[in-house]
């Protein structure tokens, strides 16, 4: 660790690696455009779903109740009669949070036990590797559904669950990044010219190698947010009168054969995030080679 | 996943079929063998950890019945502790979990008193008709859109197959069912909306399961025969006049077929798993319905027992796709050795 902080400073200015000068900007496509202002708008509506949305999302109206789609009711009412969309508005911030809760914990639990893996050969390796295995052999639904059993109901614990389930995906692929570029001839340059092995690692590796997993944190994201609405589908999600689309898709349920809407629009809105989520992956991960 | 990765996939010198030798061979077994039960053994530890070290007073509150809002005393959490067998050292209780797993004993449910094996061998049968269901459609539909995608020169038509690829892995399951549900239930009464009686009932809840595996395939397939269409060999066969189907169907597809063997394993793995919310969205009886069941009644050692179980199931399948890889592609049977 000392070694790092005593590491000359000139050496990083020769061997510059490429993701650690603002010079390298990446090129934006028109494939990421689409995506990116999608996922845009979400954010906005998960923060102020007013915008969209004026109408109070828990007010029961009985008089109204399972309204058909109109201009008032854009996804018509439920069977209390609250405004479905308003509900949907308001339930893009618990989807988007949880799933940002469990991406952030498999992206920073993987990436740091990737990191470890790339960096140490042998038993240690093996080790992480092996977890790694044991990890992916339990599915994310059954982890999240094992950790509810054992710590209790609540989103945040199941979007860590999520997160702990998703971080071998992780590390398997910061592991092969840091492999990649710790070949790479800066790298050697900056061990040669002195740089400790956690400043090479900091400054050079970790620039350079978080490109990937970056990409796949945006897949990873989409999945975890179909995950927790499959949960909140079982029942597993907050408690009733919070609107979250696996919930909402799962009370629709018992109107579908005359009110279809009420189940079928909550899940389109949820299916067209976690697409425009998966394109900007996709279009990240094209970016980057 | 131990797949392909671990091995260098395109040994440099061309080698004849066998290679490796059958002592190889039964070496590589031993060792694979040996790594799949560690890997269960930590899985299995890392479910003991989770479902019998956490779990709180509250946890065991809601077991022994006792209302969670009232003080509950230190002698009833020891009694409902004794009961359902989180009493004792933990070693020694890890050790007795550890030895029933090894002798196939899951231990009992804490609901119903039977024995967690049992239930999971009853409710095996309906989720693996599903399952299996679910998995033919998957590898027949990908694989049509794949190969299509591949085949075909119409760039609109392409595009369009591929994007099936992306929604399909984007969107939810159980709305895929509750969609199926209203149109071909509601609308059109062509098949029954739930159950479990008769074939017809499969239908809908196979196509629901198999939605995003196909997606999946599509996606590995096209793009492993697309590499493949543009190998040398392939353009050595259109040089001799091979018709483009012809090269599709003689040389893409063995060569493409590793890729989507190894996600076959992850597939299968992921069919158990989604039989959780096709069963529930379909009122099925199943694995599906007995992990849900499990977890609202807080039922420990089911949900330990089907954690070991899935860790089983997916670590045995892929264990099969790695040993299947070199009897399809002869170029991988070189690198078995080394």
């Amino acid at each position: 660790m000392t070694a790092a902080r005593q590491a000359p400073a000139p050496a990083a200015a020769v061997t510059e690696s490429p993701g650690s000068g603002p010079l390298v900007r990446p090129r934006v496509r028109p494939e990421f455009v689409l995506p990116a202002v999608v996922v845009a708008f979400f954010v906005l509506i998960a923060l102020w779903p007013e915008l969209i949305a004026s109408q109070d999302p828990t007010l029961a109206q009985p008089r109204e109740r399972l309204l058909p789609p109109s201009a008032e009711h854009l996804f018509g009412t439920d069977s209390i009669g609250r405004d479905q969309f308003a509900r949907v508005a308001h339930g893009t911030l618990p989807s988007l949070r949880a799933g940002l809760i469990a991406v952030s914990i498999g992206l920073v639990g993987g990436g740091l036990l990737g990191l470890v893996s790339g960096f140490s050969r042998g038993p240690l390796d093996l080790a992480i590797a092996r977890l790694c295995d044991a990890l992916l052999a339990i599915p994310g639904l059954l982890m999240a559904l094992a950790f509810l059993t054992a710590i209790g109901s609540g989103v945040t614990v199941a979007a860590c669950a999520i997160g702990i389930a998703q971080m071998p995906v992780f590390a398997r692929v910061m592991r092969a990044e840091v492999k990649r570029v710790s070949a790479l001839p800066y790298t050697e340059a900056a061990a040669a010219a002195g740089v400790g092995p956690v400043a090479t690692a900091v400054r050079h590796v970790l620039p350079n190698s978080w490109g990937p997993v970056l990409a796949l944190a945006a897949l990873e994201c989409g999945q975890a947010i179909l995950i927790l609405s499959s949960l909140s589908y079982l029942g597993f999600g907050e408690p009733p009168p919070a609107p979250e689309w696996g919930a909402l898709i799962a009370a629709g349920q018992s109107y579908l054969a005359v009110q279809w809407w009420l189940a079928v629009l909550p899940g389109v809105v949820l299916a067209a995030m976690v697409i425009a989520i998966t394109r900007l992956g996709h279009a990240a991960r094209r970016n980057d080679r | 996943m131990v797949t392909t990765t671990d091995r260098a996939p395109h040994p440099a010198r061309p080698s004849r079929a066998g290679t490796g030798g059958p002592a190889g061979f039964s070496m590589l077994l031993l060792r694979r063998v040996g790594q799949v039960l560690f890997v269960i053994w930590l899985a299995f530890t890392l479910s003991f950890i989770l479902l019998n070290v956490l779990p709180g007073d509250a946890v065991l509150a809601k077991l022994g019945g006792v209302d969670a809002n009232r003080q509950i005393t230190e002698a009833e959490l020891a009694a409902i502790r004794a009961q359902v067998g989180l009493d004792g050292p933990l070693v020694t209780q890890y050790l007795q979990r550890l030895g029933g797993v090894v002798t196939l004993n899951l231990g009992h449910s804490l609901q119903t008193r039977e024995p967690v094996l049992d239930m999971l061998v009853t409710a095996l049968p309906p989720t693996l008709q599903l399952a299996a269901a679910g998995f033919l459609l998957a590898i027949a539909f990908g694989g049509l859109l794949g190969a299509t995608a591949a085949y075909t020169r119409t760039p609109w038509l392409r595009t369009a197959l591929l994007a099936f690829g992306t929604i399909g892995t984007a969107v939810p399951a159980f709305w895929i069912g509750i969609s199926l549900i209203t149109l071909f239930s509601f609308w059109l009464p062509l098949f029954p909306a739930s159950g479990t009686a008769g074939p017809s009932s499969l239908v809908l809840p196979a196509i629901t399961l198999a939605i995003m595996p196909a997606s999946l395939v599509t996606q590995v397939f096209y793009e492993s025969l697309a590499r493949a269409m543009s190998e040398p060999f392939a353009t050595t066969a259109v040089m001799k006049g091979a018709s483009r189907m012809r090269v599709l169907v003689r040389h893409g597809i063995r060569n493409a077929a590793v890729p989507v063997v190894t996600l076959a394993g992850v597939v299968a793995g992921y069919l158990l798993v989604g039989s959780v919310v096709v069963e529930t969205v379909f009122s099925r009886a199943g694995i599906g319905y007995l992990t849900v069941n499990a977890v609202r009644t807080v039922d420990l050692s089911v949900i330990s027992g089907l954690v070991v179980f899935s860790a089983v199931v997916f670590v045995t399948l892929n264990l099969l796709v790695d040993l299947a890889c070199p009897f399809i592609d002869p170029r991988m049977r070189a690198g078995m050795t080394s």
